[in-house]
């Protein structure tokens, strides 16, 4: 155990140490870390050596956006990171949005993507009011306001 | 494995039924808009006030929804080009966007979406196009890299030149094979400069345009290469 510094330095994966807003560390593979655009210009600013600070997660979101970037960076074949992400994706519509927010901030392209099409999947196919109630969207427009909307747009709601 | 929770548990707290879409930033809501059809899109607009204009922030317009209603009013054989087109589309430029609407709608698009990347207009929408440009001028766009024209055999060029002045950014045109058999009778490029790319162009439009007229490349003599194509159709 003693010895284990001397046997990393011939592989150096040199793992980055994030914080969650709740002040949560969590370790990462460099490689697996620099799938998140902001995480790869706060280590190119020098925070690298340090605690990366993420002020605007919380630990178990960061603890699943870790969970991502460390299965995106294992390797795995096409066909089983497509189910893996099916599983990821498939979550509560909180966790949904946390992660959405997450990814957004952390400006993590792929992982954006799939959450975005994974709402646009839940909002596919359904009625205004069916959104609305999905979602608890509250309808804020006069009846007026939205007659003419309605009116203006209506070959969208044919 | 397979339990979903449609709904979060807390459902006796008050955070039940809070609104946590919408409170996502904009350039995320738009960004989940951009994966719906534009009929779908646009109907998003009645959600409420903070969803009213998100869809406009949309960079792509897609009617690929349209289709039936158009397949429809054409008959068999046209249903059938409009599929394998639909298919090459999707093939070369990974999302077919379709165009067919009626002329106001076509101008409160034009007008709403000035972020447009690809634009597929079909030959209702052609007409379309040409109404806006009768009625208005219209706006630049920036971003519109890809064009493809599907105008089949009632094909309305007039607004054209207007369309392509308006978007200085093209990367990707795309003709339907179809003009350059039956109707296409003059060709002018300007600025012709002879990089490898533009003569490929004429020597593709020399070749395929059937009933092609003249070709005017002004300031450019091409006679040598117009001889050697005319050759190599046999004619």
């Amino acid at each position: 155990m003693a010895s284990s510094e001397s046997t990393t330095t011939s592989t150096t994966t040199k793992v980055l140490r994030l914080k969650s807003s709740d002040n949560e560390i969590f370790g990462v593979e460099e490689k697996a870390a620099l799938q998140s655009e902001t995480i790869k210009s706060l280590a190119e600013d020098g925070y690298s050596e340090d605690v990366i600070p993420l002020f605007n997660v919380e630990k178990k979101t960061l603890a699943k956006i870790v969970e991502w970037l460390n299965k995106h960076a294992s390797g795995s074949s096409k066909e089983e990171l497509k189910r893996w992400d099916a599983d990821f994706v498939d979550v509560d519509k909180d966790v949904l949005y946390d992660l959405l927010l997450a990814s957004n901030y952390l400006n993590i392209e792929v992982l954006l993507h799939q959450l975005a099409q994974k709402v646009a999947d839940m909002i596919k196919g359904k009625k205004p009011e069916e959104i609305r109630q999905l979602f608890g969207i509250k309808n804020d427009f006069t009846p007026e306001e939205e007659a003419e909307i309605r009116r203006e747009n209506a070959w969208a709601f044919e | 494995m397979d339990i979903s929770l449609p709904f979060p548990k807390k459902s006796a707290n008050i955070g039940d039924n809070v609104d946590g879409i919408s409170k996502l930033p904009v350039e995320v809501i738009s960004h989940t808009i951009s994966f719906l059809t534009t009929k779908h899109a646009v109907s998003t607009s009645i959600l409420s006030k903070r969803w009213e204009y998100i869809w406009t922030l949309t960079p792509n317009l897609d009617f690929s929804d349209q289709f039936s209603y158009n397949i429809a009013r054409h008959n068999s054989n046209n249903a059938t080009v409009f599929r394998s087109f639909k298919d090459y589309v999707d093939q070369t430029l990974g999302i077919a966007h379709v165009v067919s609407v009626d002329d106001a709608s076509m101008h409160r698009l034009f007008s709403s979406c000035p972020v447009l990347d690809l634009l597929v207009l079909s030959g209702d929408a052609m007409s379309s196009v040409n109404s806006v440009v009768c009625d208005s001028i219209l706006p630049t766009f920036h971003d519109l890299t890809k064009l493809v024209l599907y105008v089949g055999e009632f094909i309305n060029w007039e607004s054209l030149p207007d369309l392509l002045e308006s978007s200085p950014n093209p990367e990707i045109l795309v003709f339907p094979a179809k003009c350059l058999l039956s109707s296409l009778k003059t060709i002018e490029i300007n600025n012709f400069v002879e990089m490898s790319g533009e003569k490929y162009i004429v020597e593709y439009l020399l070749e395929s345009a059937e009933v092609l007229e003249e070709m005017i490349i002004p300031g450019y003599k091409f006679f040598w290469k117009a001889k050697n194509a005319e050759e190599a159709r046999g004619s």
